[in-house]
């Protein structure tokens, strides 16, 4: 395991390279963080009601505040390195190492994602706190809900690497494939509305999908809405979809490398 | 077998290689119906690799070099045939075997380009499961060697290509493999880097006993370092054997620069071809295989006034070129 340490030294070292990218991810939050704080004002004022599915306007607001603050951990550029592997043929090289090719990469997401923690998510955090009302309800949930991205993080991952099996297949469907992805991820993870805007009997389905634990779970842990009992138990499904999909990537990654041909690379 | 490193029998591999025609009909076609051929690369291919010798695989662009590489570093799985290498059988061990090679592939860069080289040396450490010790003992070998002291210590997109070159060595190296694979490691190194790295693959062939199996197309390459060579064209082997017995099976001529006392035009000679003709030189090209060098020159005293006389031989790249045709007819 100490291999995996060493790519997140190294992927880290790597992300620290560019000074430039921190100023516009900082600029880019806030724009967010605008965006999200006035819109959902506007559509508390309008409807009128205190509280829409279940959540009040500062909880909501709050949520989406979360995920502008928590956004760039969830994201990964796992499609694209897979498919410039496969099309420049770097991926000969990478078979020459005696590693698992998913935890090499997993490892270096995570590096990757130290450096956000530090340069990106702290300091948007704060601005969040002091300029946009951002409230913690509760140290221990707030540190739950920590616990919580992480292990998100880790099944975001798997998902979307299982995604980019697809390049051994198919060549360039980098944007395609990525778009239909992020549609479905983006609604039925709660990026773009909290979950509970949907209707119950799909509330019922969300509980049995791996995306509701990317951004829905571990928000509602940070609002203080899931009881010790959920938590513990959304915890357990996190593990086991993570597990789940892990097992599905071993067993495509055996079977396209083996038929993989890669010619002229 | 325990002479022989690797042991390769039998082995076909083929491809898909789809077709397309360049009309927009034809590219809208090929979103609803692709039609493709089979192209095989390697036909039932065998030869045995010894430890501790350095093999050249040689071939023409598309002869099947790559993927016999491949096949080697179990990056590929054959269609048919066996692979044997360290007792493994590398597409399937995958993970074990590759602790036991290293390569180096001209094309494609095994480092990390926006860090310095020392830092993919550490994470090869990690991978590899390098004790400190034997790290620290084998990389100050390798710096040494390659005398790159200073140059690791900067980025890799910053050093010149030759630089690179001689990091991609350590990175290769560092876990003591047995065989190394080389595929055009001097490709696009200028003179004096290249003699470099010539002379390091000798020595770590010759010091740390590494198996090395070298492709290449720079005929320097081969004639310095290979104890054998093996040229491969459409898939199968034509040759195979040392170069000094390339030379005896395959030389067909020998060339003669002839310089004459006075002016000479018109030379006729039994099986000696005029190819280049002067007032006072002319090299003409000897047939050995229905003569004799000794028979041509004394044919050429009896006839001409000569006053001074060069015999050249026909290259290995010439040779070589001509295995490459010849097998095309």
């Amino acid at each position: 395991m100490n291999y995996f340490f060493a790519f997140i030294k190294q992927s880290f070292k790597e992300s620290t390279k560019s000074r430039v990218v921190f100023f516009i991810n900082i600029f880019g939050k806030i724009i967010f963080f605008i965006i999200n704080f006035y819109l959902w004002q506007a559509i508390f004022n309008y409807d009128g009601r205190g509280v829409i599915n279940g959540l009040t306007m500062e909880e909501t607001i709050n949520y989406m505040l979360f995920v502008s603050i928590m956004y760039g951990l969830l994201s990964t550029n796992i499609h694209r390195i897979v498919m410039k592997d496969v099309k420049n043929g770097y991926i000969n090289i990478k078979l020459l190492r005696p590693l698992d090719y998913g935890l090499g990469h997993l490892a270096m997401a995570l590096g990757q994602n130290i450096y956000s923690f530090f340069l990106e998510i702290i300091p948007s955090l704060i601005i969040a706190i002091f300029f946009f009302n951002f409230k913690i309800y509760g140290i221990f949930y707030f540190l739950l809900s920590f616990i919580s991205f992480f292990l998100a993080i880790i099944l975001n991952f798997f998902i979307d690497l299982n995604f980019s099996l697809i390049n051994f297949k198919f060549i360039d469907t980098y944007s395609a494939v990525n778009f239909a992805k992020s549609v479905f991820k983006s609604l039925f993870s709660g990026e773009i509305v909290p979950l509970n805007f949907f209707p119950q009997i799909m509330q019922q389905i969300f509980k049995f999908l791996p995306t509701t634990y990317l951004f829905y779970t571990p928000i509602m842990i940070y609002l203080g809405k899931l009881s010790g009992a959920d938590i513990i138990l959304s915890f357990i499904f996190q593990l086991i979809f993570i597990i789940f999909f892990y097992a599905i990537y071993k067993f495509f990654w055996k079977m396209l490398t083996k038929s993989f041909e890669g010619v002229g690379v | 077998m325990p002479d022989n490193i690797i042991e390769v029998k039998n082995v076909s591999k083929s491809f898909k290689k789809y077709k397309r025609g360049d009309s927009f009909f034809d590219a809208f076609k090929s979103l609803f119906h692709r039609e493709f051929e089979r192209i095989h690369a390697l036909k039932n291919v065998n030869f045995e690799i010894k430890k501790g010798e350095i093999l050249g695989y040689l071939g023409p662009n598309g002869a099947g070099k790559s993927t016999m590489i491949k096949l080697m570093c179990g990056i590929l799985e054959p269609d048919s045939g066996t692979i044997k290498a360290l007792n493994y059988t590398p597409s399937k061990d995958r993970e074990k075997y590759v602790k036991n090679i290293g390569a180096v592939f001209g094309q494609k860069s095994n480092l990390w380009t926006d860090l310095p080289a020392i830092d993919t040396f550490r994470l090869n450490k990690e991978i590899y499961k390098i004790s400190e010790h034997d790290y620290k003992k084998r990389l100050d070998e390798l710096v040494e060697l390659l005398d790159v002291k200073e140059i690791i210590k900067s980025p890799v997109r910053n050093l010149s290509f030759g630089e690179r070159m001689k990091c991609e060595f350590i990175a290769s190296l560092l876990h003591n493999p047995k065989i190394l694979f080389l595929d055009e490691p001097t490709v696009g190194v200028d003179v004096v880097a290249k003699q470099n790295i010539r002379n390091f693959i000798k020595k770590i062939n010759k010091e740390f006993g590494v198996t090395v199996i070298l492709t290449t197309h720079d005929i320097g390459d081969v004639e310095s370092l290979c104890d054998r060579i093996i040229i491969l064209d459409k898939g199968v082997h034509v040759y195979e054997g040392s170069i000094p017995l390339l030379k005896k099976n395959y030389l067909s001529y020998k060339e003669l620069i002839v310089y004459f006392e006075k002016e000479t035009k018109n030379i006729e000679l039994p099986n000696c071809e005029v190819i280049e003709s002067e007032p006072f030189k002319a090299t003409l090209r000897v047939d050995i295989l229905n003569t004799s060098i000794s028979q041509a020159i004394q044919n050429l005293m009896e006839k001409y006034k000569v006053e001074d006389l060069d015999i050249k031989e026909e290259s290995i790249e010439s040779i070589i070129s001509r295995i490459y045709k010849s097998e095309k007819k």
